[in-house]
């Protein structure tokens, strides 16, 4: 499959909103109906959002980025059992990743079979840029790593980070849109909040006790 | 939703009956599916973050 390199979307920033609808009306000529009836209806929101500043960003190397939060997304093709295998170590995690809690800047993850079990759709939301967040991962879970990319044609081995972080970008296709709700809020952000507000819920039951 | 989902063959429209049976239809569901903060809401989130900031501010004033 063929990936391409994440590139900010930098040839829109200069249009007028009036211009950005006058083209959104041209790609939309020959929609089906359900596509104009909502440029029609929908135009008070699109007006606001082509309005605002651009909040596309990218991840460094490759992939989308909004504020600290990062999409990559990849297919990556199984060799000779490895979905068997890989599909096995999932269902014995059940849900339990304490690798990836560990690294702490992994938002979610997905692991999507697919093409009849011969390629991996695999996404997940991070922390930051791509280079640094492979390196976070050889450097704290390799064997975690290890585990389930072994199951991948090519894979070299998180040993070797700087050709696995080449093999993953080599697989990477880059989201055309990325949309985060608190783009601002790092995983390790979120945990300390949800400390505070634990902290604050029990003040004011001590308060109002 | 209208907007970007008239761009797939099928699409019946966000206000039709047959909507939820035909992503259903074309959705593949996740072997694997990791949350860092799963008892987090969207909701839950954003008041958390307004309880952050007014902790900010009250330990702010009271450093003062």
């Amino acid at each position: 499959m063929a990936t391409q390199t994440a590139t900010a979307n930098t040839t829109q920033q200069n249009l007028t909103v009036e211009q950005k609808l006058q083209k959104l009306r041209e790609l939309y000529a020959d929609a089906p109906e359900v596509g104009k009836a909502a440029l029609q209806n929908g135009l008070p929101m699109l007006t606001k959002e082509l309005a605002a500043p651009s909040a596309a960003q990218t991840a460094g190397r490759i992939g989308a980025r909004q504020g600290k939060v990062s999409e990559l997304t990849v297919f990556l093709p199984f060799v000779k059992g490895g979905a068997k295998r890989l599909r096995g170590f999932l269902q014995l995690l059940e849900g339990n990743f304490r690798a990836a809690d560990a690294v702490g800047t992994v938002h979610d993850m997905r692991f999507v079979f697919v093409d009849n079990d011969t390629k991996l759709l695999f996404a997940t939301a991070y922390d930051g840029d791509f280079d640094p967040y492979i390196a976070d991962f050889a450097a704290k879970i390799p064997n975690a790593m290890d585990l389930w990319l072994c199951n991948f044609e090519g894979y070299p081995g998180m040993r070797n980070p700087s050709a696995a972080a080449d093999w993953i970008a080599s697989h990477q296709i880059a989201a055309e849109a990325w949309y985060v709700n608190s783009p601002n809020l790092t995983a390790t952000e979120t945990r300390k909040l949800e400390g505070v507000g634990k902290a604050v819920d029990e003040l004011l039951d001590k308060i109002g006790g | 939703m209208d907007v970007v989902f008239s761009a797939f063959e099928g699409w019946p429209g966000i206000h039709s009956p047959d909507v939820k049976d035909w992503i259903v239809k074309h959705q593949i569901p996740a072997e694997g599916w990791y949350v860092a903060h799963p008892d987090l809401t969207v909701a839950e989130s954003g008041r958390l973050k307004r309880v952050g900031k007014a902790v900010e501010e009250f330990l702010d004033k009271i450093g003062n």
